[in-house]
């Protein structure tokens, strides 16, 4: 590629991202900064119920193609039984089933995807909405439209919220671990609800590892970011999971609460024909509930309810 | 500028006395605010009585002799307010300093001299509080001082006491960043609302205002006897009659207007953020000349002027010196007194002194 090209490409890159992404969201920062009481905590909330509320039918696209795959998790164990030795046949087969099931594997990483853009955007649209210096400030003046005057006569934005200046990073903001921790906390309930079946004990073990992982890294990034871009993050998570919950279900954040006290050992060697299809599912990620599909959980609870119902009207039967 | 020397305040948190011929830094100071990137020098630093007054973004006052000596230590380190950034220059009148800080106050302090060294000492009972951060350098005309506040407004304070001398402060729709001019009784200022206004200084009433600028006004506007020169950052410089307000011509650049621009003799020095310095006729504006530093280059200071240099600091760390041979030609340099480059912190090329030269102008 000549350096022409290249430099026209970066020229247009840069457009796309400050005039297309970073522009745009100052902007609506800002103008919402001035439609809700000139707080720019509010407008970052609003900003992020607005960001994800336009996501929401790629979200609820992603659970469901996730749910279906959890779905396919048996017949993925018997051809995987089928073909122990032969990964490229099993491959195949797995393709196959993907094809007949009508899922797409890659549907599940959509809103993922899309999202990045507008994190990376929104880190660098909260640092110049906010500028920490001078030179800052006036290049934000370029950033602002013209045909919106009010967000010229917003600023400069008062940055504190609740005794956060948003402006500064978590570290330098009174209880420093306080951000990171609502970060790390809410992205690890975000994660545990939208986690798949894990269909090897090797994706098990990943997916355990990126439970934690990713919560642990994010609260740590958090420390050095904005307090700003935490805020995002703890209100982007609260919205994942409660869409999340209410497309799958709120079984693992149910489970989380009781634990292992709703399904006990007896209810699990006694399900009902309702439930057969999650049992192998189940025997692969038994150990603890993290790999438990919301669907499932809503499923075998309604199974309980009937065996229980089935048991006590027994009982009277046998008094009888 | 004093005594030969120029007097600079760098963004890398350094003052350096400079020498106006060679370039050479005959002394330096450095800050000492922590943490150490809150060292930076936006204001410019004010000479007056035998010392130098400079506002870190450390939020200290520094008072500095002017005579450097092998150690440059200062006379005074005095924390502003609650040690918000300082921004805006220091103004200093008799014995009285005056500084805006980032915590929204403005404050008085007595300079007192005792053995050689200055001192200085609360003037006021409390600062004169507004409601946001005051990067206006105060302007002093008559006992009373006049101040922007990004609070979108501008006060009027008596210097004795600090008490208001308008009943109301003027409220402009926007925050205003720059030093205001105050000339003949009228104060003159721009604002983020990109509306230029000229007010009355006794009262504040408004004698009229600028409306076509598309850019805030942030730098300091400069006047003369008929017009006021106000740069925005929509990139021209606006010449204002200075009665009615009225555009008698302006100067079209390629950048933002950040700093001040300065009169040299008939013709007035404008900075752009495009790397030029533009170098128009007062009669008319007609640009006979600019000097291109380079497409990297961006001039986001104001220019200062002795005789027919002119000096200023660019975005690669670069203090630079330009002379103006002759005015109804190109920019020139003169051979045997080259204009310097002093480069105070510049990772490839080191810190010295750089002889250059300036890109051709355009010409007439």
């Amino acid at each position: 590629m000549r350096s022409g090209d290249r430099s026209l490409i970066l020229e247009l890159w840069s457009l796309i991202w400050n005039q297309g992404l970073v522009g745009p969201m100052i902007n609506s920062l800002v103008f919402l900064y001035t439609a809700f009481f000139d707080n720019f905590g509010l407008s970052i909330i609003v900003f992020t119920i607005v960001a994800r509320g336009a996501m929401i039918p790629l979200t609820m696209k992603q659970s469901r193609q996730m749910k279906r795959m959890n779905a396919l998790q048996p017949k993925m164990k018997a051809i995987q039984a089928k073909y122990p030795d032969d990964k490229q046949r099993q491959s195949q087969e797995t393709m196959k089933l993907y094809r007949t099931e009508g899922v797409n594997p890659i549907g599940c990483l959509g809103p993922m995807v899309l999202q990045m853009p507008i994190f990376f955007g929104l880190f660098w649209a909260l640092r110049k909405t906010l500028p920490s210096t001078p030179e800052r400030l006036t290049d934000l003046s370029h950033t602002l439209y013209s045909w919106l005057p009010q967000v010229h006569q917003a600023v400069p934005l008062d940055s504190t919220f609740i005794g956060f200046d948003l402006a500064k990073t978590s570290a330098e903001n009174p209880i420093p671990f306080l951000l990171p921790i609502l970060v790390g906390g809410s992205m690890w309930v975000m994660q545990k609800m939208s986690s798949s079946v894990a269909s090897s004990p090797q994706q098990e073990s990943t997916q355990r590892m990126m439970l934690w992982m990713f919560p642990i890294m994010f609260g740590f990034f958090t420390l050095s970011f904005e307090a700003g871009l935490a805020l995002y993050w703890i209100v982007s998570n609260v919205i994942g999971i409660v869409v999340q919950g209410f497309i799958t279900g709120w079984g693992p954040i149910t489970s989380l609460a009781s634990l292992r006290r709703i399904s006990g050992p007896a209810e699990s060697q006694n399900q009902s024909p309702a439930t057969t299809q999650a049992a192998p599912v189940e025997e692969v990620v038994t150990d603890d509930n993290d790999r438990k599909d919301g669907e499932d959980a809503r499923r075998g609870n309604r199974a309980r309810s009937k065996r229980a119902r089935r048991r006590a009207l027994g009982s009277r039967n046998r008094r009888r | 500028m004093s005594d030969g020397r120029l007097y600079i305040g760098t963004l890398e948190g350094d003052v350096r006395a400079l020498n106006l011929e060679t370039g050479e830094t005959e002394c330096e100071f450095d800050l000492v605010g922590e943490p150490q990137q809150s060292r930076a020098i936006y204001g410019t630093p004010v000479i007056a009585d035998g010392r130098v007054f400079v506002g870190g973004y450390d939020g200290i006052l520094y008072v500095l002799p002017v005579d450097c000596a092998p150690e440059w230590e200062s006379d005074e380190e005095i924390v502003v307010g609650t040690g918000e950034p300082i921004v805006g220059s220091p103004a200093v009148v008799g014995d009285i300093v005056l500084v805006g800080s980032s915590d929204g106050g403005l404050y008085a302090f007595d300079i007192v001299v005792n053995e050689s060294r200055a001192a200085l000492v609360k003037r006021w009972a409390a600062p004169f509080q507004t409601d946001n951060r005051v990067w206006s350098a105060p302007a002093v005309a008559d006992g009373v001082v006049y101040f922007g506040s990004m609070d979108h407004s501008v006060y009027a304070v008596n210097l004795d006491d600090g008490t208001p001398m308008w009943s109301e402060p003027f409220e402009a729709k926007g925050a205003i960043s720059a030093g205001l001019a105050v000339v003949d009784g009228h104060v003159y200022f721009g604002a983020f609302d990109s509306v230029f206004y000229s007010i009355q200084a006794s009262t504040g009433a408004v004698n009229w205002k600028f409306t076509g600028a598309t850019g805030w006004f942030w730098g300091g506007a400069v006047v003369d006897e008929n017009r006021v020169y106000a740069p925005s950052l929509d990139g021209n410089l606006y010449a204002l009659s200075r009665f009615d307000g009225t555009v008698e011509w302006s100067v079209e650049t390629e950048g933002p207007i950040i700093g001040s621009p300065v009169i040299v003799g008939d013709r007035i020095a404008v900075p752009s953020e495009d790397g030029g310095v533009y170098l128009a006729k007062l009669v008319d504006g007609k640009v006979d000349s600019q000097c291109r530093l380079g497409d990297k280059v961006k001039l986001r200071s104001s220019i200062t002027a002795e005789d027919r240099t002119l000096f200023f600091l660019s975005s690669d760390h670069a203090i630079r010196s330009l002379e103006i041979e002759e005015f109804d030609q190109f920019w020139q340099l003169d051979e045997d007194r080259p204009a310097w480059e002093l480069f105070t912190n510049n990772e490839e090329l080191g810190s010295g002194i750089w002889k250059t030269k300036c890109g051709v102008g355009t010409g007439p």
